[in-house]
């Protein structure tokens, strides 16, 4: 077996909460729980979840900007936490990241050349006619003409900016890019452009995509599995295609239930009650127990374990594993 | 005779003055909400919808200048030549907003700021009675455990319970019409569908009427009655809900249809609108949609389309459905 491009295993990460004056431990937000997950190269995997299911954190630790609290993350089978000096610089070329919002992700002191050519001047040796010739082959590759480059961030409207950031995280020619919720702030019509831009980018240049939203919707036509969270859990994860025809877990059937379609109503809506707990304290047992139609006694006891309903389609939940 | 609907926008244009330019972002809006009506403002960032809803509760930031039109509510003017700022007891147009966390004050526990608005909007004066009332709209609107509500600060409650609050606090004065500018657009997907079936219960149990505005053509399509989508700061194109999403006939609406992703087709290409909108500093004079549009002609860029009656109840604007061409 191939090693995956980036393997992520048992991660954990909990937040301390500090009280009083001397900072004394008074609990933990269970961000993170004992998440599992790979990427395979060219593989494009979507973590989906609403907020507060550990989603971004588990972000921040692949991009080393949170320590993880126990777990460990392989980036071609070797651990990422151990990564120092020139094999760290590598590994932060060949693993970047676009955010949610680019007008926050984008000094706006910056021009786009600026902004585009920090991390090759730092990373490439290239004199100044190759450093310019580089930056319009990548603004065209993100559908931007060479106009742009001396436009700051303010000038840009959310696509174009959005476009900028993905340029700038592909200009040293990563390996896996970490898309934060890529399209959350962006006018629909925009928002199929800068999909449809990603979908592009990862066939031309071969890249694998960890992508994270909370819009189920969005990840079907570019993601090769789909993982979904809740409360810092897996509930359960699967093929794209076994995801989106036989949803199992009940969180997930009502994730779908509850996306507005103006054409295509469920023939009957699953609604949950109440609101996602604290992950302070996270409800024993199963964490959606709280808020699933279907929950029985043994929900609310014990962890649910591993259902396989297919050799790549796993679930976490009690109703499974009576059957 | 027709009856008076509640709320008449006619002509509606609204600058915004900057320091070193003039944004036109709303221009010749006229539509009408009937009673018991929710319409959607449909449309993306800068298409004006916001600014519409601010006109019309009267809370245009200051460098707002309304350059022409009026609205007429429940029969008087509240804006335009003549009219009357009403204010206190007769104010029955409440608005709520995107982010109800900065629609409160957080160092105002959440039973106080309700309490006041009780207290002024309704004239009642004794403590107990206020609570009463306070309790009875928490419970209205679906929160659990109102008592404690009454008694946390803002930061103690989540994004959904807090959106709650703040429509019970818009239902405290008894309005007519509440104006709810992207209510669910900061919630999460199961929480989105709670509100909006709460907003649905109340305009039945109430018989609101409600100016609903959201970018999300699937929101609107679940709670609305007429739809109107507006782009770049003008309506495009006006029906009932059905009909809009079953006819659309602009090409704005038809590409905004086709962008939305759905969940039970399989792709192999998302459809998408090129190009962004135009300077909303110098919109052109001709057709606003025409340099994004793919069927444009060259009337397209000459002459701005009248918004027509294309059939009963359905208003489009563009050149493609004019009489002519019928």
């Amino acid at each position: 077996m191939s090693t995956a491009l980036l393997k992520i295993e048992n991660l954990k990460k909990y937040f301390p909460i500090k009280v009083g004056l001397f900072g004394k431990i008074a609990g933990y937000v269970k961000a993170v729980d004992r998440v599992s997950l790979n990427i395979d190269s060219r593989e494009v995997v979507s973590l989906v979840g609403e907020s507060g299911s550990g989603k971004t954190t588990i972000a921040k630790c692949i991009l080393l900007l949170e320590k993880p609290t126990d777990g460990r993350m392989l980036y071609k089978g070797e651990d990422i936490i151990l990564f120092r000096g020139e094999k760290l610089r590598e590994y932060r070329r060949g693993v970047q990241a676009v955010f949610q919002n680019p007008f926050l992700s984008l000094d706006p002191r910056m021009s786009v050349f600026e902004i585009l050519s920090e991390p090759v001047k730092n990373n490439l040796n290239l004199s100044k006619m190759e450093l310019h010739e580089y930056m319009l082959k990548l603004l065209e590759m993100v559908g931007l003409d060479g106009s742009f480059l001396e436009k700051y961030p303010h000038e840009l409207s959310g696509g174009q900016a959005q476009r900028v950031a993905i340029a700038r995280a592909i200009s040293l020619k990563p390996k896996l890019l970490i898309l934060d919720e890529p399209t959350s702030a962006l006018d629909v019509s925009v928002q199929a452009q800068i999909l449809n831009l990603l979908a592009d980018l990862k066939n031309e240049l071969g890249l694998s995509y960890l992508l994270i939203t909370h819009d189920l919707s969005i990840v079907r036509y570019i993601s090769d599995r789909i993982i979904v969270m809740y409360l810092g859990r897996v509930m359960e994860a699967g093929l794209s295609e076994e995801i989106f025809n036989e949803p199992l877990h009940p969180y997930t059937q009502a994730l779908f239930s509850s996306i507005p379609d103006p054409y295509y109503r469920e023939p009957k809506r699953i609604s949950l009650r109440g609101e996602p707990p604290s992950p302070i304290n996270p409800p024993p047992g199963c964490r959606f127990h709280t808020r699933c139609p279907h929950a029985v006694e043994i929900c609310g006891r014990k962890e649910p374990l591993e259902y396989e309903a297919s050799k790549t389609h796993k679930v976490y939940c009690w109703l499974h594993l009576e059957k | 005779m027709r009856e008076q609907p509640l709320l008449q926008v006619e002509n509606l244009t609204i600058d915004y003055i900057l320091a070193d330019s003039i944004i036109k972002a709303v221009r010749n809006a006229s539509f009408a909400i009937g009673k018991g009506e929710i319409l959607c403002l449909v449309g993306e960032s800068g298409s004006g919808k916001t600014t519409i809803g601010l006109a019309i509760a009267g809370a245009l930031p200051e460098n707002a200048v309304i350059r022409e039109g009026r609205i007429i509510f429940k029969e008087k003017r509240i804006l335009g030549r003549g009219s009357k700022i009403s204010t206190g007891k007769e104010d029955k147009i409440m608005m709520i907003f995107q982010d109800p966390a900065s629609a409160l004050n957080p160092l105002f526990k959440v039973g106080e700021v309700i309490s006041d608005i009780i207290k002024n909007h309704l004239g009642i004066d004794n403590s107990v009675k206020i609570k009463e009332k306070a309790l009875e709209l928490f419970r209205m609107v679906e929160l659990p455990d109102p008592e404690r509500v009454f008694d946390s600060y803002p930061h103690e409650l989540s994004g959904g319970m807090l959106q709650r609050v703040v429509i019970a606090i818009a239902l405290s004065a008894n309005p007519a019409l509440l104006i709810a500018d992207e209510p669910t657009t900061m919630l999460d997907v199961t929480l989105q569908a709670q509100i909006l079936n709460l907003l649905l219960n109340l305009r039945r149990r109430l018989g609101l009427s409600m100016l609903f505005i959201t970018h999300n053509l699937g929101v609107a399509a679940e709670v609305s009655d007429r739809i109107i989508v507006m782009y770049a700061g003008e309506i495009v194109e006006e029906a009932k809900t059905r009909e809009l999403l079953n006819n659309p006939l602009h090409p704005y609406t038809r590409g905004l249809i086709e962008c939305i992703p759905r969940t039970h087709i399989r792709y192999s290409k998302l459809k998408s609108i090129p190009g962004t909108i135009p300077d909303l500093r110098n919109p052109p004079k001709w057709c606003i949609f025409a340099d994004r549009c793919t069927e444009a002609v060259d009337l397209c860029y000459k002459i701005k389309p009248d918004l027509i009656e294309f059939s009963k109840d359905h208003r489009v604007s563009c050149h493609l459905y004019r009489a002519d061409k019928k």
